[in-house]
């Protein structure tokens, strides 16, 4: 964990949005510095992923102001953001389960980064890659595939990285690695910002969490202030 | 902060300054499938005019200039579905897309 002193890269102020008629955010606000780990928790239907998707221009704010690096980016679409180094990861990873390690990893090279240096950092970070380099994704297991999606996510260099239910269907103990990669990839000077329906297991690398409980911030503040009062935020007893 | 943190926000920040905004997507897309249902009932109704405009001369040159008003009312008409079906369709898919990850995250 590191000391949260920088300025926020992401922010969000006010943030509401909608599913047609339905309201699922109602005045989100959300910071994100460089160099941390930030956790956004709650129980199913929250509206956690609505939140990246706003966050990552999948899905449009109805009012509120999303900001990246001080600068309002409401209404920028998501390849835009993308270049700028804003990627996500979302939830069912998001491999080509047809396509081999290698290949998928192909999918991340960007100009003045070739086949080799993707390789060079994913195989760096996660060695079980490399021996499964010609091995279909879709073969991997949960945890192999979760790795490689992330390998995947860090080969575009990217400023900040939204990670959805990094956990999901995974064992405790490979959630553990993953988890350590992400604090890693965060200590490079990446604002990460991982959603996630087990708050221990987040708040076990996070350096700032915010629980949603019905598209409301509940809660608010770092993990050890938390600790106490997540089991009355979940059950809604901080309502 | 350190300086890995600093460089990387840093740069960041240059690239999202060269971000392309638009604003705000959710009022206008409202305001286009409005524009299109408007439309829809302009072309209609010019259609209707062309009709009384032709129909109440026996002056062949006043019924051709009544047919281009009536092919403008049906350009009109088809433009207007088009945003209508664009801007409502939009926010339609948003709603199925949302259901998927929501039975997904629940299974029955």
């Amino acid at each position: 964990m590191t000391t949260v002193e920088a300025s926020p890269l992401v922010e969000l102020r006010g943030i509401t949005a909608s599913y047609g008629p339905i309201d699922v955010l109602h005045g989100i606000d959300l910071a994100a510095p460089p160099g941390a780990v930030t956790a956004l928790l709650g129980p199913n239907g929250a509206g956690k992923t609505t939140t990246l998707r706003v966050l990552a221009g999948l899905h449009p704010a109805t009012a509120g102001d999303i900001l990246l690096a001080g600068r309002r980016v409401n209404g920028a679409r998501a390849d835009d953001l993308a270049r700028a180094g804003l990627c996500l990861v979302p939830e069912g990873r998001g491999v080509f389960p047809n396509l081999s390690v290698r290949e998928n990893l192909r999918v991340a090279t960007h100009a003045g980064h070739g086949l080799a240096q993707v390789e060079e950092v994913a195989y760096a970070r996660f060695p079980k890659l490399g021996e499964r380099r010609a091995q279909l994704a879709g073969t991997l297991s949960g945890g192999e595939q979760q790795m490689l999606a992330l390998a995947r996510a860090v080969a575009t260099d990217p400023g900040v990285l939204l990670l959805d239910e990094l956990s999901m269907g995974l064992a405790p103990i490979v959630v553990g690695e993953l988890y350590e990669q992400v604090a890693r990839i965060a200590a490079g000077g990446v604002a990460v910002v991982v959603v996630e329906q087990f708050a221990r297991i987040a708040l076990r690398v996070a350096d700032r969490a915010t629980v949603l409980v019905g598209g409301r911030v509940a809660a608010e503040g770092t993990p050890g202030e938390l600790e106490g009062s997540l089991a009355d935020v979940y059950l809604g007893g901080n309502r | 902060m350190t300086d890995v943190t600093n460089e990387r926000a840093s740069r960041f920040e240059r690239e999202v300054q060269a971000v392309r905004v638009r604003g705000g997507t959710v009022a206008r897309e409202r305001l286009l499938a409005r524009a299109g249902v408007a439309l829809m009932l302009a072309g209609i109704g010019i259609g209707i005019f062309a009709y009384v405009l032709s129909h109440g001369t026996t002056n062949a040159l006043q019924q051709r200039d009544a047919l281009v008003v009536a092919l403008i009312g049906v350009t009109l008409s088809i433009a207007g579905l088009a945003a209508f079906l664009r801007y409502s369709l939009g926010a339609l898919l948003r709603l199925w897309l949302a259901r998927l990850v929501a039975d997904r995250e629940q299974p029955r």
